[in-house]
């Protein structure tokens, strides 16, 4: 078959592009975007606190360093094994493609769980055109790698050597965990994710129904708990300055989250009240959504992911990255959404507006911060855009795949309406 | 929102009407929009200027000094001074200064040209800080001109270098300042200001290209700066000129000050080398002038370049204007040094009152005269309805993709995509390598750096030319045009943030032909497409233009059109050379918006 054929190009395209990027003297540059690089996730402040931990100074002291200790001793090992010259550089690419590598095995398992479930719901005559078909389906995982490799969020994120790249490692390997079955090392994975992320935590409810059965449920849960305190409790100076620092918001850099401009807007006294309320929205729709697809984990983690980039404080463009190199998985939703060419035209011009509003404002100061929200709140938007039309389209399409299309329902002389 | 997918029966009125006039839509809207362009000229339109911040007080700043005298004993010296140096008089004006109790220091700094055999020059500045007396060194206005030897193309400039020393000494003497002011003297005109400027903020605006070295004593943050370049000691008319870098504009209150101090010492003015029209009874000669001076700074503020010096201090949020002394221009009456030290006194005093930065007031503004301007809310409506269109026509578009094929519309649109990336990477791979294809080009054939440049630019861009031949199969037509206006959206939309007239002047002349691509017509009129598609690539837009340029500097004799067609062809060769010089050395934005921009976006359109 060519499709290894195709894969393999598409990684070396990747990876020739990553390699052109990272090399040119644009890196510096793309690495200093507050896009990509966020408090929690730039590499200055890991080679920062690599620096003062070498020098036995506590790299927890300033304010620079918020990655976990356990994340700095594998990445203080990482520098120590690749200081020679680009070695480190090579590093990011590989582990990149590697987790484009995963989540095309990852999304193969993904393809099967779907034509699975298209069968057991296919009731209705006319269901036949929404089914998802094997030749369709067989394409997919390679349109996934396509994506992760090609797409250019991805290619920026790994430029500018942020941390989320390990990130988005763990995140596809958890992925992989979940679909495979295999609950122990999806364990891990979200347990290691967890302890980097705090909001992380609520993708473990799609990693549970992944599961199903009681008992392996139960261990699941109870070993993510221990490995997780076991992670956490590992050095406690990091406690304040990654643990607090991602609960309290106290780093008001802008990026391209909802946070930081509400909070500088804010009253003092207002603020562990609204602090309460925005980390909530975390939360809040972790229970609606998980009890509308329960029969749909892949779907419930997709939207998780999806929720977990809009709301957490500090976000970056990698996590879009992630998730919407996730879409080509559901791509039998695609010809039911409605917003979809809106939503990334609106992402295209928040990109391209981004670089633009932020040098107005902090460079040429002829426009304010108001400017460089208004993106980033259309980004948002956006994203939320982009969650409700997948859910709502994937609820349409169950519903006709049980019940018949509009037409079946003429031809039945019913209507169809949206109370 | 959500129903504009549904199908055709259950749309909303506005969306059928969309997918049904859409044509006759475009066709009205595109003139309403230069129309409304047109309008906005008119003083019934446009709004009368003001001050926002009050603490300027330009009326109640008391302007004292009377310098004639003494800058033009100083400008003697001066004269006589230079004839016996190639740079500037480093020492006598140093003692100058000194002796006027300000602190000086030389600033020294090396030009690697960027492109060719990277030749080194290098430059020297003179700077002067006269230290605030009422309060901390936190705060600064500059007073800048720069140094012209005999040998500059550009007139003497040394009456403005005789005017601030004269300044300094006379500023001394007050106790009531209270930001620190700088003299500054450059070299090398933009360059040497440049350096100073990276210099002074401590950052390298081009890396490896201009090494600004290091200043041994800084005042604090800049608030405003004047650039002087007084040509003479008789001062005909003041030419004030305010577009920056990429078309930046100072703060509207600078304007307004400068303007304000100009009536009071009864300094004749113009503004960007044109008079304000008369406001005489009969409105509509007001309005014929308005829209006229709004078209020139249109094209002045297209280019991108700073109009003078000025317009490198707008990047480090220094609100700076530059005023130009014309001398003889109408040959019977001037004013002396006097009166327009009095409105650089004024200036400086206007804005040593100031409490914060400027930032009330405008930064997006057009002037159709010194006393009214155009606010950002009218000319961005204009614009939109300018643009408009484009948008109705791809949301048109994509209404009738989704008509036509309900279930498949997405996928069409997925596997249209990848030509974006493919054009996009094309212009990413041209902005990549112009010094790299300068030298290839250089080792093939002997040209100079211009031609070999220019050369490898049009060989590069004729490539895409024949991108249609690959790609003509594996397109879709309609899905891709839909593409194709989305993509034009996506660049000149954001590009009336940055750069709004060259975004207004782009869409006036490429509209048309954006709607049309691709629309399936018979072989004649197809014809006619490819032309008006040739004839608004970027390269043989911009050569049309310089063209209509050196005729009409002709006086529109086309009696010998040869001439005409070479001198264009020089200009455009100049053009290039400049337009890549300036994006490494200043970053100007016009090269990368020229490959990463219109390049891409033109090659989108010729390929479908």
């Amino acid at each position: 078959m060519a499709a290894p054929v195709n894969a393999a190009l598409v990684l070396f395209g990747g990876y020739f592009l990553r390699l052109a990027l990272i090399l040119s003297n644009y890196s510096a540059r793309i690495a200093d975007r507050v896009e990509l690089s966020t408090p929690l996730n730039s590499w200055k402040r890991v080679v920062e606190g690599h620096f003062l931990l070498k020098h036995g100074i506590n790299p927890y002291s300033g304010d620079i360093l918020h990655e976990p200790y356990l994340s700095l001793k594998f990445y203080s090992m990482l520098i120590y094994l690749f200081r020679n010259g680009n070695a480190l550089k090579h590093v990011f690419i590989v582990m990149d493609l590697l987790t484009g590598l995963i989540l095309y095995a990852a999304s193969k398992k993904c393809v099967q769980i779907l034509l699975h479930q298209d069968r057991s719901l296919s009731k209705a005559q006319s269901s036949r055109k929404l089914v998802l078909t094997i030749p369709v389906a067989r394409q997919i995982p390679l349109f996934v790698l396509t994506v992760y490799c090609l797409s250019p969020f991805n290619i920026l994120s790994c430029v500018s050597q942020n941390t989320s790249v390990f990130d988005n490692f763990l995140h596809c390997l958890s992925l992989f965990a979940m679909v495979y079955g295999v609950w122990p090392l999806s364990t891990v994975t979200l347990a290691l994710l967890t302890s980097r992320c705090l909001h992380t935590v609520i993708l473990v409810v799609p990693a549970m129904m992944f599961i199903r059965h009681r008992t392996p449920c139960l261990l699941f849960i109870s070993a993510y708990v221990a490995i997780l305190a076991q992670l956490i409790s590992f050095n406690s100076d990091s406690h304040i300055s990654s643990y607090y620092f991602q609960l309290a918001v106290t780093d008001l850099t802008p990026n391209v989250g909802l946070f930081w401009y509400f909070f500088t807007e804010l009253f003092e006294h207002f603020r562990w009240f609204f602090l309460c309320v925005f980390h909530l929205n975390v939360l809040i729709y972790v229970l609606p959504l998980s009890v509308r697809l329960r029969k749909d984990p892949l779907l419930l983690y997709w939207s998780l992911l999806l929720i977990v980039s809009v709301f957490k404080p500090y976000p970056s463009l990698a996590d879009f990255a992630l998730y919407s190199s996730l879409l080509p998985i559901f791509r039998h939703l695609f010809d039911l959404m409605r917003q979809v060419v809106i939503v990334f035209a609106a992402i295209a011009v928040s990109c391209v507006l981004a670089p633009i509003m932020w040098h107005q404002w902090l460079f040429a100061y002829s426009g304010n911060a108001n400017f460089y929200f208004a993106i980033t709140l259309v980004y948002n938007v956006s994203q939320v855009f982009l969650l409700t039309d997948m859910l709502v389209s994937d609820m349409k399409r169950k519903f006709y795949l049980q019940h018949g299309d509009p037409k079946e329902f003429e031809a039945k002389k019913q209507k169809l309406t949206l109370e | 929102m959500g129903s504009s997918m549904t199908p055709s029966a259950q749309r909303h009125f506005l969306l059928s009407a969309v997918l049904k006039y859409n044509s006759v839509l475009c066709c009205f809207l595109y003139p309403l929009g230069i129309a409304a362009f047109i309008c906005l000229g008119s003083p019934e339109v446009n709004d009368q200027t003001y001050f926002s911040d009050n603490s300027l007080l330009p009326g109640m700043v008391e302007r004292s000094t009377r310098i004639a005298q003494e800058a033009e004993s100083i400008l003697g010296t001066l004269e006589s001074e230079v004839k016996s140096h190639s740079s500037i008089p480093y020492a006598w004006l140093a003692g100058q200064f000194r002796q006027a109790g300000l602190e000086v220091y030389r600033h020294n700094f090396t030009l690697a040209y960027p492109i060719g055999s990277r030749q080194l020059h290098h430059g020297e500045n003179l700077f002067a800080i006269m230290r605030a007396p009422r309060a901390s060194r936190t705060e600064a206005i500059v007073i800048s001109a720069p140094f012209r030897a005999a040998t500059s193309p550009h007139a003497s400039n040394l009456a403005s270098i005789a005017t601030m020393i004269a300044l300094a000494r006379q500023f001394r003497k007050k106790i009531y300042w209270s930001k620190d002011i700088i003299f500054v003297v450059t070299e090398h005109e933009l360059v040497g200001l440049q350096a100073w400027l990276d210099a002074y903020h401590m950052v390298e605006t081009s890396p490896g290209v201009l090494l600004p070295g290091s200043l041994d004593a800084r005042s604090g943050n800049i608030l405003a700066a004047i650039n002087l370049e007084l040509q003479d000691k008789h001062v005909d008319q003041v030419n004030v000129k305010i577009f920056g870098l990429n078309g930046q504009l100072p703060n509207l209150d600078l304007v307004n000050t400068c303007k304000n101090l100009m009536q009071r010492e009864a300094v004749p003015y113009i503004l960007e080398d044109r008079a304000d029209p008369v406001a005489a009874e009969n409105r509509s000669l007001e309005w014929e002038g308005g829209v006229m001076n709004l078209f020139s700074q249109m094209t002045k503020q297209a280019t991108g370049a700073p109009s003078a010096a000025h317009g490198l201090y707008h990047r480090f949020a220094i609100q700076a204007l530059t005023l130009q002394g014309q001398p003889k221009v109408r040959g019977y009456s001037y004013v002396t040094l006097t009166n327009i030290g009095r409105v650089i006194e004024g200036l400086v005093r206007s804005v040593n009152n100031l409490l914060q930065r400027f930032h009330r007031s405008f930064f997006y503004y057009y002037l159709p005269s010194m006393d009214r301007y155009i606010s950002i809310a009218y000319y961005m409506g204009a614009f939109g309805i300018l643009i408009s269109p484009v948008a109705l026509k791809s949301i048109a578009l994509l209404l009738e993709l989704h008509d036509q094929q309900p279930t498949a519309y997405m996928t069409l649109l997925w596997k249209a995509s990848p030509l974006v990336l493919l054009v996009q990477l094309l212009g990413a791979a041209v902005f990549a390598s112009p010094v790299q294809g300068e030298s290839m080009v250089k080792s093939v054939l002997s040209f100079s750096t211009r031609d070999a440049l220019y050369a490898f630019m049009i060989g590069a861009s004729a490539n895409l030319l024949v991108l249609p031949i690959g790609t003509k199969r594996a397109i879709d037509p309609q899905p891709q045009r839909l593409l194709m206006l989305l993509h034009y959206l996506l660049v000149i939309g954001p590009l009336a943030m940055l750069n709004i007239s060259l975004a207004v002047l782009v869409a006036v002349l490429t509209v048309p032909a954006v709607l049309t691509a691709g629309v399936n017509t018979y072989l004649p009129l197809r014809l006619l497409q490819r032309i008006v598609q040739i004839l608004v690539n970027p390269f043989v837009l911009t050569y049309i233009v310089l063209f209509c340029h050196s005729v009409a500097l002709d006086r529109w004799d086309v009696s010998d059109p040869k001439i005409h067609l070479v001198q264009a062809f020089n200009a455009h060769k100049k053009l290039l050379l400049f337009t890549v010089e300036d994006w490494y050395i200043y970053g100007a934005a016009n090269f990368p918006i020229l490959c990463l921009g219109f390049l891409p976006v033109w090659a989108h359109m010729w390929s479908l």
